[in-house]
């Protein structure tokens, strides 16, 4: 049996890294940081969770649903709320409001499918955690695999797809200077739009492996969001690679820093563990805002 | 009757209405006027409920010896009588530490707001209000776990300042004192932002190279505006705990403390004070309607009617957004004294 320090460890890795790459790729379109990224979360977890609960099947059969409802959802506030209000000459701060405001929109429809489900089908829908419903490879839980396959299979397909392929060097192109882009006859929107549905996608299987190992309940996801933030800040806040190792760091700190803690006998400490990730990102904006990590990858590196 | 029932109403909505409009019109000052966007009001707010729940009580506690041997917050009910029993006899007590609590809030609220702005205050919009954010729901994660604070998930009772006033007025006597606070801070919100202060906030807001041009340190007027506005919010906090006579952590809510007087402040108007008002005035009067005919929509709805609230808020806030992101009441021009006629350039180079 593998300690379930390490699980965690890496669950939470997995979790970070993914959702951090995602902030940063819709970051890197309108420049403005998307408050709304934990509802995809949330709504790829609770795909997981009625999966198991109503359908009794298991939710690594639809893993692609949730990654695909988090995309769309991300493609549709893009294209209904986000890009309508940048035409409008909306400032950052009312565009920050706006993705605020579909987080609750949001948070309202997940709130209104867990009650009126938990009435139709008798079925507890808050506080859920789907461990029974997990596999084991070798006495391995299911959910450590898929974080560590995901994590790697991320990191290895978002460099060529971004390095090697035309519509990766094209999304990069608008994203790094979309008038020169359209110039070129690069359909920009089509790439941020492109880009809003990686964003969703990651969020909802991010979230996917959040119902494998921890409760859910309508407000995972915003709960999750602090440690997103400084996963993405600690990349620089435009770095993808950088947000990657990002999550990698914050997701490790905060797993192994209250383990250590209780191993230490600092028991009492474990209840301030939510701020752990507010310290990170604390002192990387008052030491290196432009963050920590400038990994240089590929020939253009910045990506 | 139908008198007495609307005025009910009115009492039970008055205290609402005055806290938030203390939130709103806190915020009002750092998104309106200064165009901060704080998007961790909630931090502010209970750590000033937080201060109410925690300070007072303990101190009469300790002052009167109450619970010797007893643990404050394993024998809460016990001692909180206690401490009632000695507020019922000794009016003056009961002023001084009301005072006391609202003092302490505004102080922590104040306290929390500088501590907020030191990562990001420099650096540009998105990065403050992404701190801002991940900030403020610390004090709630910590007060919900943490026994010693504010008895952890059992919450904590406010002792009841005003025992020593008959019981039939003690309400009255409290709504009056927590909406003749808010009026006051209306007051000095008016009179700030009207100001040459304002002016400069308004300035920093529209152009801050202009604002940096003139010699004004722009970052160190925000850090101005984010501690008189956490200390405003802690304010507004103790009057939540005042008006509820508990505080527990799990009331305090990103959902509750910093999105709705967004939407109160953005649907108002912002940067007009009146049109604040009116937002928070029009959003606790509907959403206590909606309240109330719940009973009857709840037989057509095959969920919780609670729910509803979020989808209308955010969906009312997108479409103010899109057709009319001045607010109801939109930002009025300045109106400052005429300057003395100046002679004009042509005379003026004669001479």
């Amino acid at each position: 049996m593998i300690d379930p320090a390490i699980v965690n460890t890496l669950v939470f890795c997995g979790i970070a890294s993914l959702s951090s790459v995602g902030l940063t790729l819709t970051y890197l379109t309108t420049r403005v940081p998307n408050f709304a990224h934990g509802s995809f979360i949330t709504v790829g977890a609770y795909v997981a969770v009625y999966t198991a609960q109503i359908l009794k099947r298991s939710p690594y059969e639809v893993i692609w649903a949730s990654a695909l409802l988090g995309g769309l959802l991300a493609v549709t506030q893009y294209k209904l709320v986000l890009s309508k209000l940048r035409r409008r000459q909306a400032t950052p701060t009312l565009q920050m409001i706006a993705t605020l405001t579909i987080a609750f929109f949001i948070f309202g429809v997940m709130s209104i499918f867990a009650d009126y489900f938990s009435r139709l089908y008798r079925i507890r829908t808050n506080y859920i955690a789907l461990r029974s419903w997990d596999f084991e490879v070798a006495s391995i839980p299911g959910v450590m695999v898929l974080s560590l396959t995901t994590v790697s299979a991320l990191t290895i397909l978002l460099y060529l797809f971004l390095n090697k392929t035309r519509l990766g060097i094209a999304m990069r192109a608008s994203i790094e200077n979309p008038a020169l882009a359209e110039v070129l006859g690069i359909d920009v929107d089509k790439m941020y739009t492109l880009a809003w549905f990686l964003s969703g996608s990651l969020g909802g299987l991010a979230g996917m492996m959040y119902s494998m190992w921890l409760p859910v309940t309508t407000t995972s996801g915003d709960e999750f969001l602090p440690t997103v933030f400084a996963s993405s800040i600690l990349g620089g806040l435009s770095n993808i690679f950088g947000s990657l190792a990002g999550g990698l760091v914050v997701g490790a700190a905060n797993s192994l820093i209250p383990y250590a803690a209780a191993q230490l006998g600092f028991v009492e400490l474990i209840q301030f563990r939510p701020v752990i990730p507010l310290v990170i990102m604390s002192a990387i904006l008052l030491t290196k805002p432009q963050g920590i990590i400038s990994l240089r990858l590929g020939p253009r590196g910045r990506y | 009757m139908e008198t007495e029932l609307v005025i009910r109403f009115l009492i039970d909505l008055a205290p609402w209405i005055a806290a938030y409009l203390v939130i709103s019109l806190s915020l009002n000052l750092e998104y309106g006027f200064t165009g901060i966007p704080n998007f961790g009001k909630v931090l502010c707010v209970s750590g000033g409920a937080f201060i109410v729940g925690a300070m007072p009580g303990q101190i009469i506690a300790w002052i009167y010896r109450l619970g010797e041997g007893m643990d404050y917050f394993d024998n809460h009910a016990q001692i909180m009588s206690r401490v009632n029993d000695v507020l019922a006899n000794n009016i003056l007590l009961g002023v001084l530490m009301l005072v006391l609590s609202l003092v302490a809030a505004s102080l922590f609220g104040a306290a929390l707001g500088y501590i907020s702005s030191i990562p990001a205050i420099r650096l540009r919009e998105e990065y403050l209000a992404m701190t801002l954010l991940a900030m403020g729901e610390i004090l709630i994660l910590i007060g919900d776990n943490y026994k010693g604070f504010i008895g952890g998930t059992l919450g904590v009772f406010v002792p009841s300042f005003l025992a020593a006033v008959p019981q039939t007025l003690r309400g009255f006597v409290m709504v009056a004192i927590i909406i003749v606070i808010a009026m006051a801070v209306y007051i000095f919100v008016h009179v700030l932002t009207s100001s040459p202060y304002g002016r400069l906030l308004r300035a920093i807001r529209d152009n801050e190279d202009l604002a940096v041009s003139l010699g004004r340190d722009v970052s160190s007027v925000r850090r101005e505006v984010i501690v008189l506005a956490g200390a405003l919010a802690g304010l507004a906090g103790a009057l939540l705990a005042l008006n509820s006579g508990a505080v527990n952590a799990r009331n305090f809510s990103r959902a509750n403390h910093t999105f709705i007087p967004w939407v109160m402040v953005l649907v108002g108007g912002a940067g007009n004070n009146t049109g604040t008002a009116v937002g928070v005035i029009l959003f606790i009067i509907v959403s206590r309607l909606i309240d109330v005919s719940k009973r009857e929509l709840q037989a057509f709805l095959p969920f919780d009617v609670v729910w509803l609230t979020p989808i209308l808020l955010s969906v009312s806030l997108l479409i103010v957004m899109f057709y009319r992101p001045q607010g109801i009441l939109p930002e009025k021009r300045l109106e400052t004294l005429r300057p003395p006629k100046a002679q004009s350039p042509a005379t003026s180079r004669e001479k």
